[in-house]
């Protein structure tokens, strides 16, 4: 099977004001066309963070991945946004929907995007309000349906898209146990009729049992087993140079630096001449 | 690749519409005191804007008929020389094309020179203008303000009437003997014995204080100029025409010999005070249009921030940053518009209940007393002034929507989508 997502030795840190925290640390990851795959971790151990810049949402600080043979992180925003539109669906755990759109305008307006008529666009949407089995509920609101049946509706509207993947972060998260075990049948029949690629963070026991692989993350690596320490220890210090620092941050630090600097060197004259 | 991502205009209208409704809905308080701020202030604005534009009309319109009409033509250097030496000697020459325009109404000539008015103990230094009794009519309203006495009488060649102010400084009353004091144009002093027939009170200030006015063949006569004359003052058949009357002189005349000069150029105080207030009415407009834009771009930031994780979304699924920009911009322009229009509507109906009456403040008339201005303000509602704040309104609206659709772009992604 050819592999449609590869990353190599990824790198990423979160900056809080001038403080480093390390999320990814060298991640190599290699998924196959037609897979069924699942990030499983504890809270904070990079599971977003990875899904963000697999699916061109977020930047690496070094790295690279390929999704189709193409390496988005040279891409520009704007490229990058073209590229979500045409290859990758997202299903959030909050659903996500457009507010202000009933359930088959927010299926449709992906179709829109894409520069599809509108006729043609609600079609496609109605096509998959069928799929996602809720037809009928087409004309409300996300705040006039269930969680379950919002999350559905962002399935299909990831799926109307027509992308090679399809990223869902957390996606049972908000749904008891009965909904949850019902959208997971639906993945995986969308993941076998079409043959549609699967990205799955979660820490939903049933949403690992389906998986057809399950891939460990633990402190930003990925791990064989649970037990095992994760081969390098991260640090702050090797794994955030301060090169890395966004732009406003980097300012913050020198003049604060700078400050310090003028106070140890320069003591004021009276000072001087008291010494 | 690039054409494909097109978002038909009719999907962007009716995200903003919709976005607009939602925020209308759920910030009820917010949005309705931000539209209720706005429809406000362009009531305002616009009520401001008619009675300045009133008052201007009004005081312009007063200033050209009371005096000086709306272009005079001289002889060249008379309106800086003011002497006698610079007259023109040949007025049938101008006065012949008068019939050929019909946006001229009417046409007069006059004599104007500096002189001294004395009676008994009393004297003060005058500006004697000389004038057809008949002819000023059809130009000037100048007759309308004799409050004491009469207009020149036809035939009656000794008939003087003074400003209130004068006649006051030299103590001189109705049917008193008046010898004014002038110089030919030979350079010569003489002095002619007139009769006070009338007072003038006009309510320009430097009229009042100086005005002498004396019959024209009289003072041909008697300053010996044949048929010279010194102005020749025209009226138009409406301001708007000022330029083209002195377009159509120009092309006519000699600038060798002649000067023509528009209103405006006549009395430079009252051009600088028509400035002013043009000026002062723009300050209003700007005033009233920053308070606007202030609290449009506060509501539009608030709204931002609320909506900050369904802009990640939008651009998450595909939605490009100038697309996300355009709605944006597209929903500030629509609050403004919805907001403008209401409050232009409410200050057209404010204006129109107000200018069947006016705004009376001759209770304040002494400060009104000057400048020919009327006790009584009309407010009036001219295309200009619409289009003025319209327009104002419009620009601010972009102004107000582009920074937030700019910060919209910039949102940042992965912390929309992190906000539960
Ligand atoms: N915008 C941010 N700024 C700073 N730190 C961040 C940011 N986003 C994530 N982090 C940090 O990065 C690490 C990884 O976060 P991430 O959201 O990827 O975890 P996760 O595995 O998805 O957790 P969960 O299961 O709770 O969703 C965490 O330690 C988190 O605190
Ligand atoms: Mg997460």
């Amino acid at each position: 099977m050819t592999s449609i997502i590869k990353t190599h030795d990824l790198h990423k840190c979160y900056w809080v004001g001038t403080m480093p925290h390390p999320a990814l640390h060298g991640i190599n990851l290699d998924i196959k066309q037609g897979e069924f795959a699942v990030l499983a971790g504890r809270s904070g151990s990079g599971k977003s963070t990875l899904l963000n810049i697999i699916g061109a949402l977020e930047s690496a600080d070094s790295g690279s991945v390929e999704v189709f043979g193409q390496n988005i992180l040279e891409m520009t925003q704007d490229q990058r946004t073209r590229f979500r539109l045409h290859n990758i669906g997202f299903v959030f755990q909050a659903y996500n929907l457009i507010r202000v759109f009933n359930a088959r305008e927010n299926i449709a307006y992906v179709c829109q995007l894409q520069g599809k008529s509108k006729e043609e666009s609600l079609e496609i949407a109605n096509h998959w309000l069928r799929e996602v089995e809720i037809e009928h509920l087409g004309y409300r609101r996300p705040d006039q349906l269930s969680g379950g049946q919002q999350q559905r509706v962002a399935i299909a509207r990831a799926l109307a898209s027509d992308p090679k993947i399809i990223l869902a972060d957390e996606p049972t998260a908000n749904l008891d146990t009965q909904t949850g075990r019902n959208l997971i049948h639906l993945m995986q029949d969308l993941n076998q009729r079409p043959g549609t690629t699967f990205l799955i963070s979660s820490h939903d026991p049933d949403v690992k049992e389906a998986a057809s692989r399950l891939i460990k993350l633990a402190d930003g690596q990925i791990v064989d087993e649970w037990s095992t320490i994760p081969k390098t220890p991260t640090s702050i210090y090797s794994d955030c140079p301060v090169q890395n620092m966004p732009f406003g941050e980097r300012v913050q630090f020198k003049i604060k630096r700078l400050i310090r600097w003028r106070r140890i060197r320069k003591p004021s004259k009276k000072n001087r001449r008291r010494s | 690749m690039a054409d494909s991502a097109r978002l038909g205009l009719v999907t962007y209208l009716m995200l903003a519409v919709r976005n607009l409704m939602r925020n209308l809905m759920r910030n009820q308080r917010r949005t309705t005191i931000t539209l209720l701020t706005m429809i406000f202030g362009i009531a305002v604005l616009t009520l401001l804007s008619a009675l300045n534009d009133g008052w201007l009309s009004q005081m312009k319109t007063n200033f050209i008929l009371s005096y000086t009409g709306h272009a005079q033509i001289h002889a060249k250097g008379f309106e800086a020389s003011q002497n006698l030496r610079d007259r023109i000697t040949n007025p049938e020459e101008v006065t012949r094309l008068m019939q050929s325009y019909p946006e001229i109404l009417g046409w007069t000539q006059r004599i104007r020179t500096s002189g001294l008015a004395s009676v008994g103990g009393g004297s003060a230094g005058i500006q004697i203008m000389a004038t057809d009794s008949e002819q000023e009519t059809w130009v000037t309203s100048i007759h309308e303000h004799v409050t004491k006495g009469t207009w020149l009488r036809p035939g009656m060649s000794q008939d003087l009437l003074l400003g209130a102010t004068v006649a006051d400084t030299i103590g001189a009353s109705l049917g008193d003997r008046v010898i004014l004091m002038a110089q030919r144009p030979a350079g010569e002093m003489v002095s002619e014995v007139f009769y006070l027939r009338g007072i003038l009170e006009t309510g320009a200030p430097q009229i009042d204080r100086t005005l002498a006015l004396i019959p024209l063949n009289t003072a041909q006569v008697w300053l010996k100029m044949g048929q010279s004359i010194t102005d020749i003052v025209v009226r138009a058949d409406q301001h708007e025409n000022t330029d083209l009357v002195v377009h159509l002189f120009a092309q006519q005349l000699s600038d060798q010999t002649y000067e023509i000069m528009p209103w405006q150029e006549l009395d430079p105080m009252v051009r600088q005070w028509l400035e002013f207030s043009d000026a002062y009415g723009l300050v209003i407009i700007l005033v009233v249009v920053i308070l606007v834009l202030v609290e449009i771009l506060n509501t539009m930031l608030i709204s931002l921030h609320e909506r900050h994780k369904e802009l990640g979304v939008i651009a998450a699924i595909g939605t490009t940053r100038f697309q996300i920009f355009s709605m944006l911009l597209l929903e500030a322009v629509l609050l403004i518009f919805i907001g403008a229009s209401l409050g232009y509507l409410a200050g057209s109906l404010l204006v129109y209940s107000l200018s069947g009456s006016g705004i009376d403040l001759s209770g304040y008339a002494n400060a009104f007393q000057f400048f020919y201005m009327n006790p009584v303000i009309y407010p009036d509602l001219t295309t200009d002034s619409a289009i003025r704040i319209l327009g104002t309104t419009l620009v601010a609206a972009v102004l107000a929507g582009v920074y937030p659709a700019w910060k919209a772009t910039r949102l940042s992604l992965s912390q929309a989508l992190r906000i539960q």
